[in-house]
């Protein structure tokens, strides 16, 4: 962190310093628990190896939408304050209790079936570009769950960077990319090396389910760190 | 899955929006004390190891870098959670709704939150320079 900081104070340019703040945001505690319970679920496709890498760009990808769109809506007029200041106080008040949501839905513990969405909704689910949606969506309300650090690394330094002309809406690109690095080299890692391995494939097969409940697991124990970290 | 995702986003961003529109209200600068510096930490109920660290460094710097100042009140630190009134009724007079760190004397106001942020656990002895830097033109 301390090599992070002394870079950060010689850079002068700002995409270099964007790349600096995702990079200290990515190894902060709350993005950490949220990359790692995204790893989780862009794994659970392991036999299809090009998906978990593009699952892993796409969840970057969704990352970098909600960080550029907090800017934007700022530069058109919203209070930079007051909006940063939302975020710092219900992004991971939300984030924890939406997680463990998920698990429980993931584990099947509960199932509840709409009346008449029930076709619709596994149509949706056996259709493969819905997966990398789904990878798109995380990304997007993951990159929402701010801590008090990475609060401040967002709002009260890209953010300002960025409002200050249209051109710099492409920071947050950038800082989005670097907090999102350990995702894709974790991809990256498990899609071509691990997934290559000789065998792998066939266990995973077999162990499809439980790779799936144990992902489910993940997504609960994270949920409850931040649950047990804001309201315990 | 998809629907979970996507009702956590819009959650998220409406209340935003609609928070932003609802308490949009100026507050007068004007502090209690014009020949005092004041410096306030603002913090939120949840509290990270470096929110923590911030407020002791700060609090440490300015009772040892102004230890007579201190003792006669003319310069002050308080420490105040922004989520309770006590720290909501003082951060919308200076402006504040997140965690802050501010260092005020009369209309003059001046934030170093991302310097805290920074120095105070990696680069300690920066933070008190930053600090000296903005108090000592204020104290004399």
């Amino acid at each position: 962190m301390e090599f992070l900081t002394n870079l950060l104070d010689s850079s002068s340019m700002p995409w270099l310093t964007a790349i600096l703040l995702g990079l200290m945001t990515a190894i902060s505690p709350c993005p950490l628990a949220t990359n790692i319970t995204a790893i989780g679920f862009i794994s659970k496709d392991l036999e299809d190896r090009n998906r978990v890498f593009y699952n892993g760009l796409f969840y970057t990808l969704g990352r970098a939408i909600s960080y550029t769109l907090i800017p934007l809506i700022i530069f058109i007029g919203a209070d930079q304050f007051k909006f940063s200041g939302f975020f710092q106080r219900y992004g991971e008040k939300i984030i924890g209790p939406l997680l463990l949501i998920i698990g429980v839905f993931m584990l099947n513990i509960i199932r509840i079936n709409f009346p008449g969405l029930s076709g619709l909704t596994s149509k949706m689910e056996t259709r493969k570009s819905w997966r990398f949606i789904d990878a798109l969506l995380l990304g997007m309300v993951f990159a929402l769950a701010f801590c008090p650090y990475s609060g401040v690394l967002y709002f009260g330094m890209l953010v300002p960077m960025t409002v200050t002309s249209a051109s710099g809406l492409y920071l947050p690109v950038l800082f989005a990319i670097a907090t999102g690095i350990p995702v894709i080299i974790v991809a990256w890692v498990l899609a071509y090396t691990v997934s290559g391995i000789g065998g792998v494939y066939n266990k995973i097969k077999v162990f499809e389910l439980w790779f799936r409940r144990v992902i489910a697991v993940v997504f609960i124990i994270v949920g409850l760190y931040y649950i047990f970290r804001i309201y315990l | 899955m998809k629907n979970l995702f996507i009702a956590g986003f819009l959650m998220l961003l409406f209340s935003a929006v609609s928070c932003n529109v609802q308490t949009d209200k100026k507050q007068p600068l004007a502090a209690s004390s014009g020949n005092d510096v004041e410096v306030f930490y603002f913090h939120m109920t949840t509290r990270c190891v470096t929110c923590k660290t911030i407020e002791a460094e700060a609090r440490k710097n300015i009772e040892m870098l102004y230890p007579e100042q201190f003792k006669s009140g003319k310069i002050s630190f308080t420490a105040l959670n922004i989520e309770e009134p006590a720290g909501q009724i003082t951060g919308q007079r200076l402006g504040v709704n997140s965690q802050a760190l501010l260092i005020v004397k009369g209309d003059q106001k001046f934030n170093i939150t991302n310097e805290g942020f920074l120095y105070a656990v990696a680069k300690p002895d920066k933070f008190r320079d930053v600090i000296k830097e903005k108090v000592d033109p204020l104290i004399k």
